[in-house]
């Protein structure tokens, strides 16, 4: 817990500004993501994912906006992501309040997802300066943010699974291949391939590399 | 995962389609109003009148036991488009493949049902439920008749919830419950009945 050590609030702050300035470089392109994210919904899905067309992948794009109850915020929320980038006023806002009227998604602005996130059932809020890595796995009600005072969020590695009701806040590490289970409250860092539970939560299991089930990709 | 739960996890595709056939025979559509009337009454604790025909209890599972026919009637889109409405109004997302019984009671909205999952009789569940899924399991609990779920738990993965059980607020469930049995905490474990507060459920007369 060395990072929320006694810092006052400007360093803090200071802290957050930064971070925030490593994110704008770190946002994946909106073709990039959406790709990803396509891959991703229909891998999670049990469904095909592999094309051999830039046509096929378009088609699976378009499918899942149908047919995937919560494919369209993801779609809303790189598309939002993209307009801020390039300075487009109001666009950005509507989009975001569609996410959130809609499908109950809230997204701060100073959050990256690396391409190809899964949110199942929506109700999802993201916030702080938090940074989610590929092949993140969303459940519904999960608060990923910031602890009161402070504006750094969590940075997450790739492939982690955050179940449902779980909160994973505050200037923490969690890293790739791990599983926050259900309802846990995790306020410290997580290691790698590790099953965190419990409130607040503690590592219960660690698997080897490669050992834990997941949606081949 | 426990090894009774684990030997349940369907070994083929014909095994997991077999499961969903015998779902199937539990859900109800439309016929299911008048039971579903009832409960919403007493989960808002109101009289069976015209007022609960306008809880938002109500009106989301009525919603839901139209697609439900629909559904089986084969009309297409329209079973989408009140699913849409049903996760833009309420909030209430139930899964194509959960089968639930007569009598549901949703008196908050805010559910989220999916995977393979069954659902008996008379279940009243509170807002900000996930009954559903594990990661990588597609089966879902079977929860018996006349069970409450509280607000803010989860009930995941292939497990039994006995009849008459009682999930307590934020209860994180991830094995069976037996009959009758009331659940709390996370993990869930089971509680004395005497200690028990306020259910949702609960007449407020």
């Amino acid at each position: 817990m060395s990072k929320r050590s006694p810092a006052g609030r400007a360093d803090r702050l200071a802290r957050a500004r930064a971070l925030a300035a490593e994110h704008r470089q770190l946002q994946p392109s909106l073709r990039v993501a959406l790709r990803e994210d396509a891959r991703w919904y229909a891998a999670n899905r049990g469904e095909r994912f592999e094309f051999a067309s830039r046509l096929g992948e378009l088609a699976n794009l378009v499918r899942l906006l149908f047919l995937a109850d919560d494919f369209p915020p993801v779609v809303l929320y790189r598309l939002r992501s993209a307009l801020a980038r390039a300075r487009v006023p109001l666009a950005p806002w509507l989009l975001h309040q569609a996410c959130i009227a809609l499908w109950n998604v809230r997204i701060g602005p100073h959050v990256v997802i690396g391409p190809g996130v899964y949110i199942p059932h929506g109700n999802v809020v993201v916030d702080g300066v938090t940074r989610i890595g590929p092949h993140a796995v969303l459940a519904p009600w999960v608060t990923v943010g910031c602890l009161q005072g402070d504006y750094a969020g969590p940075r997450i590695g790739e492939n982690v699974f955050i179940s449902t009701q779980a909160s994973v806040l505050g200037d923490i590490e969690v890293g790739p291949h791990s599983t926050i289970a259900a309802a846990a409250v995790v306020t410290r860092d997580v290691p790698a391939h590790a099953l965190a539970a419990g409130v607040p939560a503690r590592v219960v299991e660690t698997h080897v590399a490669g050992a834990v089930p997941r949606a081949s990709l | 995962m426990n090894d009774a739960v684990a030997s349940r996890q369907p070994r083929s595709r014909d095994e997991f389609l077999a499961i969903m056939r015998a779902d199937a025979a539990y859900r109800a559509g439309l016929s299911a109003l008048a039971a579903d009337l009832r409960a919403a009454a007493r989960a808002h604790g109101m009289s069976p009148g015209l007022r609960a025909v306008a809880a938002p209890g109500f009106r989301s599972v009525a919603l839901y036991r139209l697609r439900v026919t629909l559904a089986r009637l084969r009309v297409p889109v329209a079973p989408w488009l009140l699913h849409r409405a049903s996760m833009a109004l309420f909030n209430v997302r139930i899964g194509a493949l959960v089968a639930i019984g007569p009598g549901l009671a949703l008196p908050g909205g805010n559910v989220v049902v999916d995977g393979v999952t069954r659902i008996g009789r008379d279940a009243t569940i509170g807002p900000w439920v996930t009954i559903g899924l594990r990661r990588n399991v597609y089966v879902g609990p079977r929860i018996g008749d006349g069970v409450t779920v509280g607000p803010h738990a989860s009930v995941a993965g292939n497990i039994l919830i006995g009849d008459g059980a009682t999930i307590a607020p934020g209860a994180a469930v991830s094995a069976d419950v037996p009959a009758g049995a009331r659940v709390a905490g996370v993990p869930a474990r089971p509680v004395a009945e005497d200690d028990r507060e306020d259910d949702t459920a609960r007449r407020r007369d």
